[in-house]
């Protein structure tokens, strides 16, 4: 024993650019994009928001309260005792909606829906409103670790309440505006490319994604456990691959394993050949003998990538099983899958460890 | 010419639908006459607002008096009505 807390992913709900809103089926068949934004696949609404309240919401609101409601229905909670959101760009096309508006009409006769739905914390209060949560409801929007803090919030509070659940998630938008703007800046690549080919490119840039996802975080295990999440952990702006290398190894030293037991690693390389260096640099020494997962040509670059990474390996614990999409090199794995660590990188400047184990 | 209170009824019915996004969720029997809030349609205080938006932004409209809004968002028709008496746009 380490003394260290543990937490427990006791539900899942989310909505990718592939068909994961059903918790029972694990990337049985993958969707492929010919063009360089990825989009979410959905599930019908109906089934999971009331039409009254389906009627007013913008997509993005759709789809983040619909992830949530999967993952509330999976972990069988009715109401959590906090709901925390995390988001690198909040609510893109309905700010412009707003922001357009504002100027055509001179300031004036604004109407309220596009405001109200513009903001950061729509989902979190939505999702409030929903299950009657009086309780904690934060959001975060810290571009590239905007999930990683939300983790850290609700970790610091399960450490004092383990036996609480909290409604953690993440989402963001594959909104025009940013994809232009990120396009000129060389975030994304300007070649059209086939989204299962993500990595056998050689140019800068990486592909744009989107999702929502959500997870019942609590200290206590239950019987909907998927795994366990042992710890995370996140670095920002790293001087050089000598800091991530360190990093690495005392966030491994703090949970008392070694390179040796980690059974499978998901590595948030993106595509770009320049942001990639880091990751690349990891995987032929320090994860050189580890088994080697890979997931943005599945779901694309966003700056809450990292929530479809923690999703895919709660998923592979769970199901035991390594979709071939994933996997960097055709070995086979690991006849058990004990412990995965995921390493995510967004913009090679923010990088994050998660460490999972089965339960 | 000056629109009538129908006509006002028809173009208000279409402009409901496509501001409060009603589209797929018209109760069976909808019409003017029907309560759009309560019992009827069953709209809430976010659409109130938005009705209060229409009527000034379409008509030239401002409801200065909330007690006033009760009688004329009642109905689809209490609307027109009171757009045909109080809006020199039409």
């Amino acid at each position: 024993m380490t003394g260290q807390p543990v937490y427990y992913i006791n539900g899942i709900g989310i909505l990718s650019p592939q068909k994961t809103f059903d918790n029972d089926v694990f990337l049985a068949e993958l969707s492929s994009y010919h063009e360089n934004v990825l989009t979410c696949v959905t599930p019908e609404f109906k089934n999971y928001i009331n039409p009254i309240q389906l009627r007013r919401l913008s997509r993005m609101l759709r789809i983040g309260l619909t992830a949530a409601t999967i993952c509330l229905r999976d972990a069988k909670v009715q109401t959590p005792q906090g709901i925390i959101t995390g988001t690198g760009y909040g609510f893109l096309d309905e700010t412009a909606k707003f922001l357009r508006e504002l100027l055509e009409q001179h300031e004036k006769q604004l109407t309220p829906t596009y405001f109200m739905q513009s903001t950061y914390n729509a989902l979190s209060g939505l999702i409030a409103l929903s299950v009657k949560c009086m309780g904690y409801n934060n959001a975060y929007v810290s571009r590239g670790l905007a999930f990683e803090n939300v983790l850290d919030d609700a970790m610091l509070k399960l450490i004092e309440t383990p036996d609480a659940n909290y409604l953690v998630g993440a989402f963001d938008e594959a909104a025009e505006v940013q994809f232009l703007a990120s396009t000129r800046a060389s975030h994304f690549k300007t070649e059209q490319i086939h989204n299962l080919d993500l990595f056998n490119t050689t140019t800068k840039g990486s592909i744009q994604g989107e999702g929502a996802a959500f997870f019942m975080l609590s200290g206590k295990a239950s019987d909907t456990t998927w795994c366990a999440l042992h710890d995370m952990q996140f670095v920002y702006n790293p001087v050089d691959i000598a800091e991530v290398k360190t990093s690495i190894a005392s966030f491994l030293k703090k949970n008392s394993i070694s390179i040796q037991d980690i059974d499978l690693w998901i590595d948030g390389a993106s595509g770009d050949i320049e942001h990639d260096r880091m990751m690349n640099d990891l995987a032929a020494s320090t994860f050189k003998d580890i088994f080697h997962t890979r997931f943005k040509h599945l779901c694309g670059e966003s700056c809450t990538a990292s929530s479809f990474a923690l999703w895919l390996g709660a998923s592979i614990l769970r199901h035991q099983q390594v979709p071939v999409a994933i996997k960097v090199h055709t070995e086979k794995h690991p006849a058990q899958l004990n412990t995965i660590l995921i390493v995510n990188q967004y913009m090679n400047k923010n990088f994050s460890f998660f460490l999972l184990k089965q339960v | 010419m000056k629109k009538t209170v129908d006509e006002l009824v028809v173009e208000l019915r279409a402009e409901l639908i496509k501001q409060l996004n009603l589209e797929d969720m018209l109760p069976e029997g909808f019409n003017e006459n029907t309560p759009l809030f309560g019992e009827g349609l069953g709209l809430d205080s976010i659409d109130s607002l938005e009705l209060v938006v229409l009527l000034d932004k379409n008509y030239g409209i401002k409801l200065k008096d909330p007690k006033e809004g009760r009688h004329v968002f009642y109905t689809i028709r209490t609307m027109a009505e009171y757009i045909h008496q109080n809006s020199d746009r039409i």
